[in-house]
């Protein structure tokens, strides 16, 4: 009976050691963060998360560049280039390639989503809601890299929910095109337009804020994709308005004219767009130039692996530079900034230096992105030039020629609606909103162009032959636009994607194929291979 | 084991008592005898006979001889002597009995030895399980090093390498994991010892071996347990080593002192070029990329960068080191003959001093020790020294209440330097490829020495010499542990005990690379790396519990049951901080500040926590047949929530493991009454299911790890997916065995079959793509091992006088990978890779084979054939760059194993197996009187390995000094040679992985030979002198090339039989004393 007594003891401690056994069993950690125990209920939570995925963003920064660029037309490797680099360049991918990896922006995708659906949008601080800017912000990284990852790899896998389980990965997600992603994308961003960024401060001398993707700019992009104007269009003059970005004569170069004449000399300033503080910032995707080892392309860059095409190069060497009605040569300033001959390893300096002897073109346009003596570097995906570029592209497709024109010519400013710069054929009325730039903020507006040409109004050149009806108008602008995109925004990282819309609005692979297959004159089967549009995705 | 054999000694004496009184009452069968000393015959007086599991016994007269009654003809009685070894006897219905004992000089077959339930006597185990007693006087420092050197056939040992204390790696019966621990798990004094095999040192080539903190003179006796282990469930599938520490043996106080010294030789190396020939081998490396072979220039500076692709073209022509006239300024750099290996190895000494003292009184005993080892290693600047005590007091507080206490403290501090081929950090490796004709010291501008370091060299190697007085690498290690066990007898049949026990292990390393001596390092991505400053500190704290209650019931005389409950509960905590950084500017500034170039943090902060719940029934019917049957139910935090093996219970996964053991003592049967030949046989047979917990701490849960951005901020970022399913994995186990001994134990055979199959292993997968996360550990994929285990003790000559054991053991296994759910995949170690492919074994060797060097150009250029259209042609590389190579006469001719003419990773094949077939040693104990020689020997047969520094030395390649072997490479057309030509950078991969560095790793080596005397000294103050010399690894046979055919790359599987070039074993000798007070 004894016995009975303590095996009942015993099955009653057993089960009791069974039944507290979870408790246990659970394991905690300081370096690893559980899902119970982070629900972003602080804002201090939303700064971890909003910086977790701003160090997942750093990775694409290279790709970004390398595949927008070496796919182009500008860009091109040299000899001394990896053999990834030159898969790239040469439309030969191999699965191992490093500047590929899907994995990528989905760990984007995925960590934004978990802040979206955890962020508590109840959360006040200084009676604001505080975490909807998070939101906001954490909304448009999401939609600019599925927007990338589609323009990649044509089609995305589109899922909000935060994957967190083996089990939900596997589940089946809806796979989508760009016009399919656009729809969504644009319905799920369109409501948070107006929040402004979050502001998280500074590390080093990088504003934060300059990480984080403006909704609108977005909605442009994917209106403009897929074709419609009118959106897009508003989209950007909504942006330009209310962000007061300006293209000024504050980054204008000029050359040196001494008794009429030039004399050589120059002062070249447009290059300033590049640095950390320039106005210029709209998007930087940053990294810290200490420890960091995220970024690449200024190690390539010094390397001499990748160098400009000849197309480029000669592109800005054959745009007009006017100084006066009278006085003018054949020459853009913009690229003794973007490449420059004799850049030593590990140079500390680098401005200035001749141009004529060109041997070989480093992309020095990178160090002005990374200098020497900052302690940030960075990719500028999205800056004010190329927002009205892309102003410019979206109204020009709403026939609105002139108008475009005058975004690389005159600038967009109150003086524009005088009936010559914008014909009155152009100016409706009442005026469209996409149109307005009669803002005095705007009165200090000059072309893109006249950042570097000094005075392109000057050109009679430079004008849309009135000769052309409508369409041709149209077209010939578009030429120009692109035209202008390489020289402002070359290396930069949108070009292939810019090729890519052009050639698709005019359903014309040629137009792309032959631009890229220029770069490739011992290579003919790059045509053949870009005349297949599958090719002009990634695998 | 003293503790309770004294207990046991005590129960003997009542019995004793008991049966005088009232045995003869039960007698049914009378029983005569005599008993006497083997071999000659002569009676033993006073030896205690016992009828086994029943209260009767006896002692013989001055004759030997001995009455007795036993209540039944089956029984077996239990035969001792002080000076003897014990023997057990079944009756057999024999009436008269002739029991032989043998000295206690042999091997004992009959002991009570520790099993995973408490203590047994050997004949009744029903595991398969070996046992080493406690030993002064070796000159090894660890167990695993015993074990490896003892046991060698029950236990693969192989030693990591002859750096002092590094200890070995241990594989019981084959590879039971491929991702996970394969080591066998170690329970120290009841307490699973926390292995911590995932650490790793900042230092290369060495090990974190935690069992360095146990002094040998402390412990008590070592089990190896290799089947039946499920007590253990999910942590015992790589078998169980089981240590137990001294306690006190009696009341009268003992005091044991232990005094050793040694000497360790040098190490040798492997023929080197000597000045002209290294200077030869150069011209023909630059002429194979067409620079002129003798260039000189005043400047004498090849200012290149260690670069294998190849030299920077602008930097080519300024070779000084060609110099051959003596009266410029540069030819005495270049005109030395330095021995290297003496700039970096010495001969080495090692000392322990051991102080121990038991003692007590029937309440409370103790067991106190004090210890005291220094070692200066053979890599110049390297020491250790290491201070350990001990106190294990056992205390009877009430009648039916007995408290056991553990403390152990030991640490160890350590000076070392990089070990294995590391090209920038290794002196020892450094000291190979460094060309003799520069010396450790500059030149001034006359040409005269200084004593000043030279710098890296011209050929960018570093200068070892510089780097061995420069650099400041070390180690502390602390190991505390306090344990305490109460035990609470309710009654004389259940008995509660439970053993609680905090073990603290923490170390710090630190290493400073200088930049003084050696070469400049670029690091992908970051810049140059002029020095590097490091450190790391692991701290690890262990909450250890398992309560059992065991309820031991004699149903009848015949049938005996003894049962245990118990849960057992772990709760572990590591902590590890790792920082370091690049240019401190200076060599003197040495330590971390955080403030220097590069810096990369890293640590971790893991919990892990298991509980286990257990059962285990152990029956004996008359002493002859014996069944054990256990079962475990664990639960880890390390499980997933969903797993598909196990139950589910309360939200938790918890894993199954039932294990079933019996054994038959064959010889106890009536019918084996006419064999008398066969003094003992058993029959053993078992089968169990264990498991391996050894899964990364939170791999199956979701959470977010920390990352750095802009190098100032933290972020968090998702890195872990849930996996509900991720669990243990589980190894089935089978053996059958036999121990038989023959003559009155003469002759001891012992054989065990088993077959063993581990499925569920953990693999890696890839994650969703989706997710954005890389891979994941999945379990899937099976193993199977299938062996057998054979020894044999002989006492060859058992005279009065003359004594002689011999005996052989030896194990065997056969691997083989079964099931993989990804399929086969290749594994990089080394500059070698291993294939993990169903059908073969885990670790195979996978690469190239080759067939010769191309002699001419004819043979080059018809070395391929189309097997479509005939034609002949050269075999090809493809180049990055989409070029092809021709593989030209000097280079090897490569297998071109898809007839596809060109040389590719579709060539390569399984080369090379690092398991062994037969693995195992001699031993051999002669004593005359009182003096004795111990030889063990221990050997590896049929096991490949690969040898990785001979890679490199034979490369060809680049600037590093080279074997002799290289004096024979192809230098012209016709030449019929092994050797391929020398070529900068390799650009045909003469030098790729393949056969040619696949190599005979079997070897017999003479481990040890000890000579050891008692001295005859009776004094009140003094009991015993043994005085004892030893030499280790006095004799090699082998054909290997490598310096030392015994090395382990590391604990993992992956590792095995690679020469990663770390310090080789030398001859160790040593004498030692050892007092009794």
């Amino acid at each position: 009976m004894k016995k009975i007594s303590y095996i009942l003891l015993l099955l009653v401690f057993a089960s009791f050691m069974l039944i507290g056994c979870d408790g246990m069993l659970k394991v905690d950690s300081d370096r690893d963060v559980f899902v119970d125990d982070y629900g972003l209920k602080s804002t201090n939570d939303s700064l971890y998360s909003i910086f977790g995925v701003l160090s997942q963003v750093e990775k694409l920064a290279d790709s970004y560049v390398l595949l927008g660029e070496l796919r182009g037309d500008l860009m091109d490797v040299t000899s001394k280039a990896g053999p990834y680099l030159k898969e790239i360049n040469n439309f030969n991918i191999s699965a191992d390639n490093p500047y590929v990896n899907k994995k990528d922006y989905y760990a984007i995708i995925n960590n934004c989503n978990y802040i979206i659906k955890n962020a508590d949008t109840t959360l006040l601080k200084n009676n604001e809601k505080v975490m909807y800017k998070v939101l906001a912000a954490a909304k448009g990284i999401r939609a600019w890299t599925y927007m990338q990852l589609a323009l990649n790899f044509k089609t995305v896998i589109y899922y909000e929910e935060p994957l967190l389980t083996l089990k939900d990965a596997e589940k089946s997600f809806p796979v989508y095109d760009l016009e399919q992603l656009a729809d969504v994308l644009i319905k799920d961003i369109e409501p948070y337009k107006d929040y402004t960024k979050p502001s998280f401060g500074s590390l080093y001398t990088a504003d934060i804020s300059d990480c984080f993707f403006p909704i609108r700019f977005i909605l442009g992009d994917l209106y403009l994709w897929t074709g419609q104007y009118e959106n897009a269009a508003n989209e950007y003059r909504d942006l330009i308005f209310k962000e007061r970005y300006l293209i000024t004569a504050s980054y204008q170069s000029s050359l040196t004219v001494v008794n009429k004449v030039f004399n050589g000399g120059s002062e070249l300033y447009w290059g300033s767009c590049f640095l950390t503080s320039s106005s210029e910032n709209i998007t930087n995707i940053i990294a810290s130039n200490e420890y960091s080892d995220v970024f690449m392309l200024d190690s390539l860059v010094k390397d001499y692996q990748l160098t400009a095409s000849p197309f480029i190069l000669n592109d800005w060497d054959s745009s007009r530079y006017m100084n006066s009605a009278t006085l003018d040569t054949l020459c853009d300033l913009r690229k003794r900034q973007s490449v420059m001959s004799n850049m030593e390893v590990g140079s500390t300096y680098f401005m200035g230096g001749a141009s004529t002897l060109l041997t070989k073109n480093y992309l020095s346009k990178f160090i002005y992105m990374n200098l020497p003596s900052s302690v940030t570097k960075k990719v500028m995906p999205y800056r004010v030039a190329l927002l009205y570029l892309r102003y410019a592209e979206a109204v020009n497709r709403l026939g609105k020629t002139h108008l475009a024109m005058a975004v690389l010519k005159n600038g967009l400013n109150p003086t524009i609606y005088n009936g010559v710069i914008i014909p009155v054929s152009e100016i409706s009325i009442p005026m469209p909103n996409y149109m307005n730039f009669t803002n005095s903020r705007f009165t200090y507006n000059i072309g893109i162009r006249a950042r570097s040409l000094f005075h392109p109004e000057l050109d009679d050149r430079f004008v849309i032959p009135a000769t052309l009806d409508s369409v041709a108008k149209i077209s010939y602008m578009e030429d120009l636009i692109c035209n202008e995109l390489a020289l402002e925004t070359a290396f930069e990282g949108n070009r292939f994607h810019d090729l890519m819309r052009f050639a698709i609005r005019r359903d014309s692979t040629d137009y792309l194929a032959a631009k890229v297959a220029a770069k490739h004159p011992n290579n003919p089967n790059i045509q053949t291979i870009l005349s297949d549009r599958n090719n002009w995705y990634l695998k | 084991m003293n503790r309770s054999v004294n207990c046991f000694k005590r129960k003997v004496m009542l019995s004793l008592l008991f049966s005088i009184t009232c045995g003869i009452i039960m007698a049914q069968i009378p029983v005569t005898g005599i008993v006497r000393v083997a071999g000659t015959g002569t009676p033993i007086a006073a030896a205690e006979i016992r009828v086994q599991n029943k209260k009767i016994s006896t002692v013989t007269d001055e004759k030997g001889q001995f009455k007795l009654s036993v209540p039944s003809s089956k029984d077996v009685l239990l035969v001792k002597a002080y000076d003897f070894n014990s023997t057990e006897v079944p009756v057999r219905g024999r009436t008269e009995l002739v029991i032989e004992l043998n000295s206690d000089v042999f091997t004992p077959l009959f002991k009570d030895i520790f099993s995973l339930n408490g203590i047994l006597p050997m004949s009744a185990l029903t595991a398969s399980e070996k046992a080493i007693s406690s030993s002064g006087q070796r000159p090894v420092l660890t167990a695993d090093d015993l074990i490896a050197s003892t046991l060698s056939g029950d236990v693969r040992g192989i030693s990591h390498s002859g750096a002092f204390n590094q200890g070995s790696s241990l594989f019981i019966r084959g590879l039971n994991s491929l991702n996970s621990n394969a080591q066998p798990l170690f329970i120290v004094d009841g307490v699973v010892w926390e292995s911590m095999y995932g650490n790793q040192s900042i230092q290369s080539g060495f090990f974190d071996n935690t069992l360095e903190s146990l002094d040998l003179n402390d412990i008590e006796n070592i089990s190896v347990i290799k089947d039946g282990t499920s007590i253990y469930g999910s942590k015992a599938s790589n078998g169980v080593v089981l240590i137990n520490t001294k306690h006190s043996t009696s009341t009268v106080t003992k005091i044991n002192v232990n005094v050793l010294g040694g000497v360790v030789s040098q190490p040798g190396s492997v023929p080197m070029m000597k000045g002209e020939e290294f200077r030869i081998f150069t011209n023909d490396l630059f002429s194979s990329i067409g620079l002129p072979n003798n260039t000189v220039s005043e400047k004498g500076y090849l200012q290149s960068t260690y670069n294998p692709n190849g030299l920077p073209e602008d930097q080519l022509t300024l070779l000084g080191f060609m110099e051959t006239d003596p009266t410029k300024v540069l030819y005495n750099t270049y005109h030395n003959e330095t021995n290297w290996n003496n700039e970096v190895y010495r001969g080495g000494t090692n000392n322990s001093y051991m102080l121990n003292v038991m003692g007590g009184d029937d309440n409370a005993a103790y067991y106190f020790s004090l210890g005291y080892t220094a070692n200066k290693g053979v890599v110049k600047t390297t020491d250790l020294s290491r201070i350990n005590t001990r106190f294990n007091a056992d205390l009877k507080l009430l009648s039916n209440f007995d408290m056991n206490m553990f403390i152990g403290f030991a640490q160890t501090e350590r000076s070392m330097q990089d070990d294995g081929m590391d090209f920038y950090t290794s002196p020892t490796w450094l000291s190979k490829i460094k060309s003799p004709i520069v010396s450790p010291f500059t030149y001034t501008k006359a040409g005269n020495r200084t004593l000043d370091y030279a710098d890296a060299d011209v050929f960018d190697i570093g200068n070892p010499t510089a780097i061995l007085a420069n650099s400041l690498n070390s180690t502390q290690t602390l190991r505390f542990n306090f344990g305490v066990e109460p035990i609470y007898r309710i009654n004389s049949e259940l008995t509660l005990r439970t053993r609680f026990n905090y073990d603290l292990y923490k170390d710090n390393e630190r290493r400073f690379v200088p930049m003084g001596g050696t070469a400049l390092r670029y690091i992908e991505g970051k810049g140059y790396s002029e020095n590097q400053v490091s450190s790391q500190a692991i701290r690890n704290q262990n909450i250890f519990d398992e309560t059992r209650l065991t309820y031991v019931n004699s149903l009848d005389e015949s049938n005996h049951l003894k049962t245990t409950y118990g849960f057992r509960y772990i709760n572990n905590t590591l902590e590890s901080a790792y920082v370091t950084e690049h240019n401190t500017k200076s060599d003197i500034s040495k330590f971390v500040t955080g403030s220097f170039d590069f810096l990369q943090v890293y640590g971790v902060n893991n919990s892990t926590k298991s509980l286990s719940h257990f059962l285990q029934a152990e029956y004996d019917y008359q002493g002859r047949y014996f069944l054990t049957a256990t079962a475990s139910m664990d639960a880890s935090s390390r499980f997933g929530n969903d797993t598909e093996g196990g139950i589910q219970l309360f939200g938790r996964s918890w894993a199954l493991f039932p294990s079933i053991n019996a054994g038959w003592i064959v010889s106890s049967e009536e019918f084996m009454n006419d064999v008398d030949a066969i003094n003992f046989w058993k029959i053993r047979a078992g089968y169990g299911v264990t498991g391996n917990d050894d899964i990364k701490d939170y791999d199956a849960m979701a959470y977010f790890s920390s990352v750095r951005f802009m190098d100032k901020a933290n972020g968090l970022i998702i890195s872990n997916l849930e996996n509900s399913k991720l669990q243990w994995e589980t190894t089935a186990k089978a053996n059958i065995g036999t121990d038989i001994n023959l003559n009155n134990d003469q002759i001891t055979l012992s054989f065990d079959v088993f077959s063993s199959l581990t499925s569920n292993m953990l693999t890696l997968k890839n994650a969703p793509e989706i997710t954005g996360l890389g891979q994941y550990w999945n379990n899937g994929g099976s193993m199977t091992n299938k062996g057998y285990e054979f020894s044999v003790d002989a006492k060859a000559l058992n005279l009065k006088h003359l004594k002689w054991e011999f005996g052989v053991n030896v194990g065997h296994y056969k691997n083989e990978v079964t099931e993989l759910p990804n399929g086969s995949y290749p594994t990089s170690v080394y500059g070698g890779e291993v294939l993990t492919a169903v059908g073969q074994p885990a670790g195979s060797f996978y690469g190239y084979k080759s067939l010769g060097v191309l002699s001419t150009a004819l043979q080059a250029s018809t070395a391929y054939t189309n097997v479509e259209t005939g034609a002949k042609g050269y075999l090809r590389l493809k180049n990055s760059d989409g070029t092809y190579s021709k593989f030209n006469a000097g280079d090897i001719l490569f297998y071109d194993r898809d007839q596809n003419g060109i040389i590719n990773d579709k060539d390569k094949n399984v080369i090379g197996d690092p398991n062994p077939k037969l693995y195992g040693g001699f031993k051999s104990i002669i004593s005359v009187d009182r003096l004795s020689l111990n030889a063990q020997f221990n050997f590896s047969y049929g096991n490949q390995v690969y040898n990785y520094s001979r890679n490199l030395l034979e490369s060809g390649k680049d600037l590093s000094n080279q074997t002799l072997a290289m004096l024979n490479r192809w230098t012209g057309d016709g030449q019929v040679t092994s050797q391929p030509r020398a070529a900068w950078g390799d650009p045909m991969g003469n030098s790729r992985f393949s056969d040619r560095w696949i190599e005979d790793g079997s070897y017999l080596r003479l481990k040890t030979l000890t000579l050891s005397y008692d001295v005859p000294i009776k004094s009140s103050y003094i009991e015993g002198i043994r005085i004892w010399a030893s030499a280790d690894n006095l004799l090699t046979f082998t054909n290997y090339l490598g310096l030392d055919p015994e090395f382990s790359a590391g604990n993992s599987v992956y590792m095995q039989g690679i020469d990663a070039g770390f310090v080789p074993q030398t001859q160790t000798y040593t004498i030692g004393i050892k007092l009794n007070l």
